[in-house]
């Protein structure tokens, strides 16, 4: 293993010192998920306003009142919901931030006469943390609003405190458990697509610099150190596996730190990961012994990611394509990646939805490493 | 140290190397001389264990397969392209070789400090690669087939595509491994530097080998006799009608070959003839190569 590291460690010194390779792994992909984001409606998904149902149990004009006030914010789109169930169920689905619930006793609330009781209740995924803050400053502004005071508090706002008169009503968060059948922003559903284009980014590079390791004579001095062809192959594929794995750190990242994306589980993620990069290596072996020279591989090897990435779901979303092309599709590695990495970015996949894509993965990546690996000893001999 | 016999490669219809034999012995610099597509690199990587053999064997430093891992480690090889990562130092190309023998620790900085000193790169020894002329990446070339410190050397043409200042360098390198006791095999186009540099020679052609001894011998037996040239001062004194003199006159140019010139000189000046220039011309392996092969070695 110590061989294969120092093979490892070489080659990505010599990818962090090549500004093109850079780009194409790191840089390329941050900008297709930032920008295919942006394009589709980012964080808001095309609107300003927060969609929120609710359902008024308490029936009151004060509650009536409230309701208008909320409706009339421009920063809310509200819609009432027929029963609670319905409204749960369109929280799960992410179509809305939360159902707002307004419990009986809210207009006593609103007067100052609900003791301690909570009037006002939100029902929504708690993983929606910016989303549900802003809603909850919402609806206490609204409540604000339709607060009952005595004369002449009523005129004299600024005396409100001093009376001892509770100015917002207490609110409730219930949380209700999403089921993640759809992305919460765009930058979910164009992230997975950008952590594809690093992989095709990673997989174009590294098959490049065997190309270039057996132009410049450093692969024959390689064959002929103490290592086995083994030792030498896999001390690429390691290389290559821990770029794709660092691309795809680096955009989870940004997408978690700026993007509002929340993965699931750990443990579903980092298989989709090591899978994901497991597949691409393949690849990578395999189009490396396309050509001899750089222009034959660099051309060839773009020419079949290309066209895997259009039929895959990188380029356009896989729902949008013909029927046909979707059927074609099935074979592109592409395709296979982008749905294990939005099953555990946004869908929510459970281990046992997870395996196919992660067994398609690893069966392609290792059975084209193993082609690549026989051309090249057919070459070598 | 290393033992070849009936070695056999072939390409395909090809045949690269065929039924080749040789000895060098420990401390002994062969080399393997040949014009483009004798087999001299097949060989080399043969002796590395890059390709495998047809048929024949090879013994090297008491191993008797060079693709063995133990056998390996006592080669060090300077391929014929120049084999380094123009974007790592030199040091770092140093360095990661030697980690490759298995290296490491003080023992690698110590001996990439080595290498990198006896080839006189130590003050660029932070610089990329790729900012290094064709002669300072041949003697990192050097440098990192020596930084595990084997006792055989495979120099594939070190010094293709080298300035004279460089050439030098490597020529006295060679010269200071050799005195040191090192086993070289050598393989080049520059005759003159084998010359220099080789105890015995090998000449190939197409896959055979087609001479193998000391330059010496093999000058004596096939370099021919020595090339005279005279440059007449005036016009060429009358000769007797049944005196004769070897060579061709062509002007007042005089050639001929001779291994005893000097009679033919006296008679010559004592018919009154002044020289302004005699130069003679002792053959050397170019002349071997030509008298073995009908091509020179460039060819």
């Amino acid at each position: 293993m110590r061989a294969i590291f120092t093979l490892a460690g070489k080659d990505l010194t010599l990818l962090l010192r090549d500004r093109a390779a850079l780009f194409w792994v790191f840089l390329f992909p941050v900008v297709v998920a930032v920008l295919f984001g942006t394009m589709f409606g980012g964080g808001a998904k095309g609107t300003a306003a927060l969609p929120v149902m609710a359902i008024d149990r308490d029936n009151t004009q004060a509650s009536r009142a409230f309701l208008k006030s909320l409706e009339e914010s421009p920063a809310v789109k509200l819609e009432m919901a027929k029963a609670a169930e319905d409204g749960e169920a369109a929280v799960r689905r992410g179509e809305v931030v939360a159902l707002l619930v307004l419990r009986p006793g809210l207009e006593k609330s609103l007067a100052g006469k609900g003791g301690g009781a909570a009037a006002l209740e939100l029902r929504a995924d708690p993983s929606r943390r910016a989303e549900l803050g802003m809603l909850r400053g919402l609806v206490a502004e609204a409540a604000i609003d339709n607060i009952v005071l005595p004369q002449p508090l009523e005129l004299m706002p600024s005396l409100r405190a001093a009376a001892g008169v509770p100015s917002t009503p207490r609110i409730d968060v219930v949380g209700v458990e999403s089921a993640r059948d759809r992305p919460r922003t765009a930058f979910e559903f164009s992230f997975p697509s950008g952590m594809v284009w690093g992989l095709i980014g990673s997989v174009a590079t590294f098959a490049l610099s065997m190309v270039r390791e057996r132009q410049a004579g450093t692969f024959l001095r390689l064959r002929a150190a103490p290592l086995t062809r083994a030792e030498i192959l896999g001390g690429k594929a390691m290389s290559c596996w821990l770029a794709c794995m660092a691309e795809l750190a680096l955009l989870l990242a940004l997408g978690v730190l700026f993007f509002g994306m929340r993965p699931g589980n750990p443990g579903t993620l980092a298989a989709a990961f090591a899978t994901s990069s497991v597949g691409f290596v393949g690849l990578m072996m395999l189009l490396s012994q396309l050509g001899r020279g750089e222009v034959a591989v660099a051309s060839a090897g773009w020419a079949v990611m290309l066209v895997m990435a259009m039929f895959g779901g990188a380029m356009m979303p896989y729902f949008l394509m013909p029927e046909w092309m979707q059927q074609v599709g099935q074979a592109s590695p592409v395709r296979w990646a982008i749905m294990a990495l939005e099953g555990t970015l946004w869908r929510g996949l459970s281990w046992r939805e997870l395996t196919q894509p992660c067994l398609y993965l690893v069966g392609l990546g290792v059975v084209c490493f193993a082609l690549g690996c026989a051309i090249l000893q057919r070459r070598a001999l | 140290m290393i033992h070849v016999e009936g070695l056999r490669k072939s390409f395909g219809a090809r045949v690269a190397v065929d039924n080749i034999a040789f000895d060098v012995n420990a401390g002994e610099s062969f080399g393997l001389l040949g014009p483009n597509g004798a087999g001299k690199t097949t060989t080399m990587h043969l002796l590395a264990g890059l390709l495998s053999p047809d048929g024949g064997t090879i013994e090297i430093a008491g191993g008797n397969d060079p693709t063995r891992k133990a056998v390996r480690r006592n080669i060090g090889i300077a391929p014929q392209a120049f084999a380094l990562y123009e974007d790592l130092s030199a040091e770092q190309n140093a360095l990661f070789f030697g980690r490759l023998y298995g290296l490491s620790g003080a023992k690698l900085d110590q001996h990439v400090s080595w290498a990198l000193d006896f080839v006189g790169l130590n003050e660029r020894e932070r610089d990329l690669v790729r900012t290094f002329s064709g002669g300072m990446a041949r003697r990192l070339n050097l440098a990192c087939a020596l930084v595990h410190n084997p006792p055989v050397l495979l120099l594939d043409e070190p010094m293709a595509g080298v300035d004279p200042q460089s050439r030098n360098l490597l020529l006295e390198n060679i010269r200071h491994l050799k005195a040191h006791g090192r086993t070289i095999v050598y393989s080049s186009h520059y005759l003159s530097e084998a010359e220099s540099l080789c105890d015995r020679v090998a000449i190939l052609d197409e896959g055979r080998i087609l001479a193998l001894d000391p330059v010496d011998d093999l000058v004596a037996s096939y370099g021919g006799p020595q090339q005279v040239l005279v440059e007449l001062n005036g016009p060429l004194p009358e000769l007797d009608q049944n005196e004769k003199l070897p060579g061709t006159f062509n002007g007042s140019t005089w050639n001929f070959q001779s291994e005893d010139p000097l009679p033919y000189l006296a008679r010559m000046r004592a018919r009154g003839a002044e020289f302004a220039s005699v130069r003679v011309e002792t053959p050397g392996l170019e002349a071997v190569f030509l008298t073995l092969t009908g091509r020179r070695p460039r060819d």
